[in-house]
């Protein structure tokens, strides 16, 4: 009996966890997607004979308990799709550590940090945008909440240049859709979009582009519909605020801050805004040339084991 | 012989390329390199499956250059670029002190057995 119990709890667990292998994988709710505590922590290189570069362990799971005193602890909410991986990164209080490893973009929604960007550190603030960042994500003093959009995803360049994008000072687009019987509507002209009809759609969106990806930080107003629309590659979206359905090759999805949605390559879908919201959205196309990223895992693995090179 | 190679590139992220090291043939069945100015070496055994202390993110860094021969079993190095390669047995390949990579010793099937050389100075090495 104690046994089928635990094999039911596990069956279930699983039935929980999306799966990265599903190519059917749309929806990933946030109660669907597993959340990792984490501790980083400086490594100190001694007797080295040149330059040093910042070293960190990662602990993860019951690992964590082994970090020594002033290590980083933060979450990690990982939303795995067959063709790209989002980390959310949260940090409650600092400090803030955490080294680039296979990430190639990253978004800051809260807080600040300095990051590696072609060999040159630079400050990020909340709204700012990096492609192929490098080194350690770092903040020895942050003031309150520290939450990073962390992604793994191929980008369409062969070969894409780091950059940071500045979140201040990007113009926002304003947009208008909506359906004039069969045929879609789409208006950027200020009088047009305020004269559009009820149930339109009306929303804003930052583009921050980078080389070969980019990130489109979308602010949707309650009530409107969005025009069908088609992606020549997978989308994943990241909804960071409010309530809305998505409807795409005739299934509808209800998503809501905290989760996140794949809008699949060549499938027709159109939104609907059911309260105010926001989602950043990003391309994963698929690249066949890179191998998959590694996601071998053992949450509960002793910090170091096997990797103390002193 | 080119020699698989972790280096840095422009974007400051490791990746995976090739090296050369110079050998001049002493008989008909070998080949030898100049004496190199190596500073220790090491021996590690890994088993089949070990776990990874940070789930898919750990990656570390040698600070050290170094060549790392495969000697039993196979490993699976992955770069920041998501270059990856398999190390087979007699496999070897030379680190940029610099380049983070993850090894992986889950594909094979028995322990994985590594020797490094490890070179002076904490970046690169050139090879005589």
């Amino acid at each position: 009996m104690k046994y089928t119990t635990l094999i039911s709890v596990a069956a279930g667990m699983l039935a929980m966890t999306a799966n990265a292998q599903d190519v059917d994988l749309i929806h990933i709710p946030s109660e669907d997607a597993p959340v990792f505590a984490t501790a980083e922590w400086d490594l100190p290189v001694s007797n080295a004979e040149g330059p040093v570069y910042d070293r960190t362990f990662i602990a993860e799971g019951d690992a964590t308990s082994t970090a020594p005193e002033g290590a980083s602890h933060y979450t990690a909410q990982e939303f795995n799709y067959p063709m790209g991986t989002l980390r959310v990164l949260r940090w409650d209080k600092g400090p803030v550590i955490h080294q680039i490893t296979f990430e190639t973009q990253l978004l800051v929604l809260h807080g600040s940090a300095t990051v590696g960007v072609a060999g040159e550190t630079v400050e990020i603030n909340a709204g700012d945008a990096v492609f192929l960042p490098s080194g350690i994500l770092r903040n020895d003093s942050p003031n309150g909440e520290t939450i990073v959009l962390t992604y793994v995803v191929s980008a369409n360049a062969d070969a894409p240049k780091a950059k940071v994008v500045r979140g201040e000072g990007l113009q926002a687009m304003a947009i208008a859709q909506w359906m004039d019987g069969e045929e879609p509507k789409t208006v950027t002209d200020h009088n047009d979009i305020l004269s559009a009809p009820d149930g339109a759609a009306k929303f804003t969106v930052r583009r921050y582009t980078g080389d070969g990806n980019s990130f489109r930080h979308a602010v949707l107003e309650a009530g409107g519909r969005t025009t069908p629309a088609k992606n020549g590659r997978d989308i994943l979206i990241y909804v960071n605020k409010g309530r809305m359905k998505r409807t795409e090759d005739g299934v509808e999805y209800m998503v809501k801050a905290g989760d996140a949605i794949r809008e699949e390559f060549d499938k027709a879908g159109y939104w609907e805004i059911l309260e105010d919201s926001e989602f950043i959205a990003t391309d994963m196309p698929f690249n066949p040339s890179l191998p998959r990223y590694n996601l071998q895992r053992s949450p509960n693995a002793v910090a170091g084991a096997g990797y103390r090179q002193d | 012989m080119k020699l698989c190679t972790m280096e840095m590139d422009e974007n400051d992220r490791s990746y995976m390329t090739t090296s050369e090291v110079p050998l001049t043939q002493v008989s008909e069945t070998e080949w030898v390199s100049e004496k190199q100015d190596a500073k220790y070496w090491g021996i590690a055994i890994s088993q089949p499956g070990e776990p990874f202390p940070g789930g898919p993110t750990e990656m570390h860094l040698t600070n050290a250059p170094r060549i790392v021969w495969c000697m039993q079993g196979h490993a699976e190095i992955n770069q920041q670029n998501g270059d990856t390669c398999r190390l087979a047995t007699g496999d070897g390949i030379y680190v940029d002190g610099r380049a983070l990579h993850h090894s992986a010793f889950a594909p094979s099937r028995v322990p994985v057995i590594t020797l490094n050389v490890t070179f002076k100075g904490t970046i690169d090495y050139d090879f005589k």
